[in-house]
């Protein structure tokens, strides 16, 4: 994404690598010309009679006996370093005002959240799923890295272990696709962005597309149009059973989906309701993929410039557009899904917060501690979980930040555990132990 | 502190280390003109043979095989003393990787550097006549796996592939075991070089038992990966500019950069490996480790494993264990256990071996015989599709299984269409040309070079464009 990244300028580590963006999709859900491989295996292996049963049959076969099957992960990534403080505000606490004379935002401003914490004015267009309570907020939430390096804080969450610069373990999202193999499809795994984020770095089944549109075949000027080159390929591509055939069949079955979509005609919930963003419109493109059932499971996105060292502003300027964004991003996003939202978890994260005391310059520099988002049907929102350590000066860390009360890991494990495939969280997060911390309803 | 980096800088170092890059001009010395001589209808099975020996055919190559046979074309890339075209040579010697040590090399920028090693060894698959030897490198080098984004390991990987992986491809793996742990891009990558008394970092200590030589369920204990970790504490990298001395005592400047034991980081004591003492010592014990784990019979079972799989696919099985004896009896001859391999009646069946988007990019230009400095649309391709060099995080190495690329296809039929409509920067092909040096029709030739001799494209093709499209996107050239 071609988001303005002023915080590469802030700080001197190198290493930086661009940021992308990483949905996933995995298919399953068949149409005429679409049909997953694991339809087409099954369809194989019940025989003639499994054919003759004809589009319901395939129906039936295709559903997934396990529950999280139709589930989508969409992972937003604030790059930057969001403040925390600003974003879920303490607003009972006077060491808040105390640290942030110019910065802090008065109570009378902010959404009612809690008897604690009230919100961010720009967070209103997310306030029905706080009241819905699906929208829960995770406080204090932070990496054991204490480099407050942008790249070095990104890194260690991204790989989802204790330090990034020592792990060789590629991306937690790699490890979970790795591991959850269930079937190989051509969409299980895009970033909307130039290259994979580093959460699916060492994921070959990932891709990273700068927008949907270019999940297509490019035929070159002089070579004809790309529907007679969908149905030349077919041609080759329909008989063998071998798995880059099938592979092949697939994509070209995606490929054929996917020309059938027209994007303005294809926004139930209204077009005009995306603001005009990047992170809007590679929402805009994830709702497309998961209303054509082609297979999503995980997608994330990028969403920069949150370094706000210099004039971040309270309840209008730079922070708050990019909350602003953020916010009206993602209910434009939910809105367009409608029903299909059941189907999806929203995580929102960022690598670290800001220091609690605001600077000279009326912004904020790097700290530790911040706030994880997650938006989800089954969540136990409308509330801030996870221990406050408070603003104290001796509650503070010697640099003056909030300290991280719960591990990042332990919010992705709750996610993993309560939403997406069955899989061994020991290899998707090494050296963590998750401790109990249900985020999730008791029922789920 | 001055550091070396700051005083080239000021010497102007860095302006001179820009370098210059191959052009397109002097590739296409690299391909011939002259009439190629057609292989017979026989000579199909042969596509498969190269391209699991090496890269795949080329419109030369295939009668070449033909008319000496396999057993001498065996003889040939086991020798690997073909001489390398100049120009392949001149094309790798204009790049800074070749002239500058890891230290100088950090005053150009990291991505050309990385772009730099990607380029070499692009350009040796698709013009080295060695095609054995740069199938080994690539075997190798996913073995030894390093990535160029960890702690600035590539700087050091040009030195990695010129010092541990090329020379010892095809000799000796005790060898190579023992160059690479030596190899500052290793200790980098899997952080031995912070590997201290006191601060034991046991990541190189488990890899070199789990993934270099014993194998995960080779017979090591949590205890023995911690006690190889000891082992090993000291062997750092040289990172003072002047190693620690005064100027006149001064290192000479290659030093820098280079392996360095530490005697103040080793952990003192005597060591149990794999229930073998090691005597207290410095150095030597790093260096008995390495020799305990190459004569293991459980190094010479993961390495025959890995290797009948990467020649056999899933034929492999009745090779592993007679491919295991030879590593013993050879003590750890390369050559030794994949000979028979080569020379096998298997090695021509289908063994469900994909082509992994390298070997798909590199055999597709060698069979159309296609001009390319190595850089271009060629490397933004291979990431597309995946399968950039030196860039897999994980010390295992890129996935050889066929599941792992079937994310790769769409990425697969744009090169196709890419590389036969073009035009595609630093690539160029001429099917026509192909055509006349074959004496058939540019269809034909297409047909001819990228499938075999005597065979059909998978449909009619309205033009040889078509037709190169066609083919490269076919089910059958996406297999090995």
């Amino acid at each position: 994404m071609s988001q303005p990244h002023d915080w590469t300028y802030c700080d001197g580590h190198g290493g930086l690598e661009a940021s992308a963006v990483a949905p996933k999709t995995q298919e399953r859900q068949e149409t005429e010309v679409f049909r997953t491989r694991r339809q087409f295996i099954t369809t194989l292996g019940l025989g003639a009679a499994g054919l003759m049963m004809g589009r319901s049959a395939l129906a039936q076969v295709a559903i997934n006996p396990d529950r999280t099957s139709n589930h989508v992960l969409v992972s937003i990534f604030l790059r930057g370093g969001a403040d925390g403080l600003n974003w879920v505000i303490p607003v009972e606490d006077s060491n808040y005002y105390r640290l942030r004379p110019n910065l802090g935002i008065a109570k009378r401003d902010t959404l009612a959240l809690s008897d604690q914490f009230g919100l961010h004015p720009a967070m209103a267009p997310l306030m029905p799923w706080v009241r819905n309570q699906q929208l829960a907020f995770i406080h204090a939430c932070g990496s054991p890295d204490a480099t407050r390096s942008h790249f070095e804080a990104m890194r260690t969450m991204e790989y989802g272990v204790d330090d990034g610069q020592a792990g060789t373990g590629g991306g937690w999202l790699a490890r979970y696709l790795a591991d959850t193999e269930s079937e190989s499809t051509p969409l299980r795994a895009v970033a909307f962005g130039s290259v994979l984020p580093d959460s699916l770095r060492g994921s070959t089944s990932a891709m990273a597309l700068q927008a949907l549109d270019q999940f297509k075949l490019e035929v070159p000027s002089g070579a004809g149009n790309e529907r007679e080159w969908i149905e030349r390929l077919s041609r080759l591509y329909g008989q063998d059973k071998d798995e880059l055939s099938l592979a092949g069949h697939e994509t070209l079955n995606l490929l054929k989906t996917l020309r059938t979509i027209d994007p303005e005609a294809d926004t139930p919930g209204g077009a005009g309701n995306y603001p005009d963003s990047e992170l809007s419109r590679g929402l805009r493109d994830v709702a497309t993929l998961i209303r054509a059932d082609v297979g999503l499971e995980v997608a994330c996105l990028d969403r920069g410039a949150w370094d706000t060292h210099v004039a971040q502003g309270t309840t209008t300027g730079w922070f708050t557009g990019n909350l602003m964004d953020v916010s009206t991003s993602v209910a434009a996003f939910l809105n367009d899904l409608g029903p299909r939202s059941k189907d999806v978890t929203i995580l929102i994260q960022t690598e670290f917060g800001r220091r609690a005391s605001e600077n000279a310059q009326l912004g904020t520099d790097h700290g530790l501690a911040g706030v994880m988002m997650v938006l989800d049907h089954q969540v136990q929102g409308g509330k801030v979980h996870g221990k406050w350590p408070g603003l104290k000066p001796d509650e503070l860390d010697p640099v003056g930040d909030l300290r991280v009360a719960t591990d990042y890991r332990t919010v992705l494990a709750e996610v993993v555990k309560a939403r997406m495939r069955p899989t061994n969280l020991k290899a998707v997060f090494p050296d963590f132990s998750p401790e109990v911390f249900d985020i999730y309803r008791k029922s789920v | 502190m001055l550091t070396r980096r700051d005083l080239l800088a000021a010497l102007g170092g860095a302006a001179a280390l820009a370098g210059c890059t191959p052009s397109m001009r002097e590739a296409r010395n690299l391909t011939a003109s002259g009439p190629v001589k057609r292989a017979s209808a026989n000579a199909t099975p042969l596509i498969r043979k190269l391209n699991r020996l090496g890269f795949g055919a080329t419109p030369d190559l295939l009668a070449r095989v033909e008319t000496m046979g396999w057993d001498a074309y065996v003889d040939e890339q086991l020798a690997a003393n073909q001489p390398d075209p100049a120009e392949l040579n001149f094309l790798i010697s204009r790049l800074d990787i070749e002239h500058f040590s890891a230290p100088d090399l950090r005053n150009v920028p990291d991505h050309h550097v990385q772009a730099q090693l990607r380029q070499a060894k692009l350009l040796r698959a698709i013009y080295s006549p060695n095609q054995l030897r740069e199938r080994m490198v690539e075997f190798w080098t996913d073995h030894f796996n390093i990535d160029a984004k960890k702690s600035y390991a590539s700087y050091a990987l040009a030195d990695d592939q010129r010092g541990v992986v090329r020379p010892h491809a095809l000799g000796s793996f005790p060898a190579m075991l023992t160059a690479s742990a030596h190899s500052p891009a290793m200790l980098a990558y899997l952080d031995n070089k912070v590997n201290h008394a006191g601060v034991v970092n046991e990541n190189y200590g488990r890899e070199i038992l789990e993934l270099h030589t014993l194998g995960v369920h080779g017979g090591y204990t949590q205890k023995d990966v911690l006690e190889v970790s000891r082992c090993f504490t000291g062997w750092t990298v040289e990172e003072r500019f002047m190693g620690g001395m005064s100027l006149r005592e001064m290192r000479p400047p290659n030093k820098m950069g280079a392996f360095l034991f530490r005697e103040d980081l080793h952990m003192k004591g005597a060591r149990t490996v794999l229930g073998k003492k090691i005597p207290d010592g410095g150095k030597e014990q790093g260096d008995l480790v390495i020799a305990m784990l190459a004569e293991h019979s459980s190094t010479a079972n993961t390495l025959a494993t890995k290797l009948c799989r990467y020649f056999l696919g899933n034929l492999a099985e009745p090779f592993i264990a007679p491919t295991a004896k030879r590593y013993l009896d050879s003590k750890g001859d390369i050559k030794a256990m994949i000979e028979p391999i080569l020379r096998s009646e298997e090695f021509g069946q289908d063994a469900e071996l994909p082509k992994r988007p390298f070997d798909f990019i590199v055999s597709s230009l060698r069979a159309l015989d296609a001009t390319t400095t190595g850089r271009g649309s060629v490397q933004p391709a291979l990431e597309r599709l995946g399968h950039a060099s030196f860039n897999w995080a994980m010390p295992d190495g890129y996935p050889t299984k066929t599941s792992a690329w079937t994310a790769s296809m769409l990425a697969r039929f744009n090169w196709a269409l890419a590389l036969a409509y073009g035009p595609l920067e630093d690539v160029e092909i001429s099917p026509e040309r192909l055509g006349e040096r074959l004496s058939l029709s540019p269809e034909d030739a297409v047909a001819y070079c990228v499938l075999g001799p005597g065979r059909e494209l998978p449909t009619p093709a309205k033009s040889a464009r078509e037709a190169v499209a066609l083919a490269i996107a076919s089910p059958e050239f996406q297999w090995r």
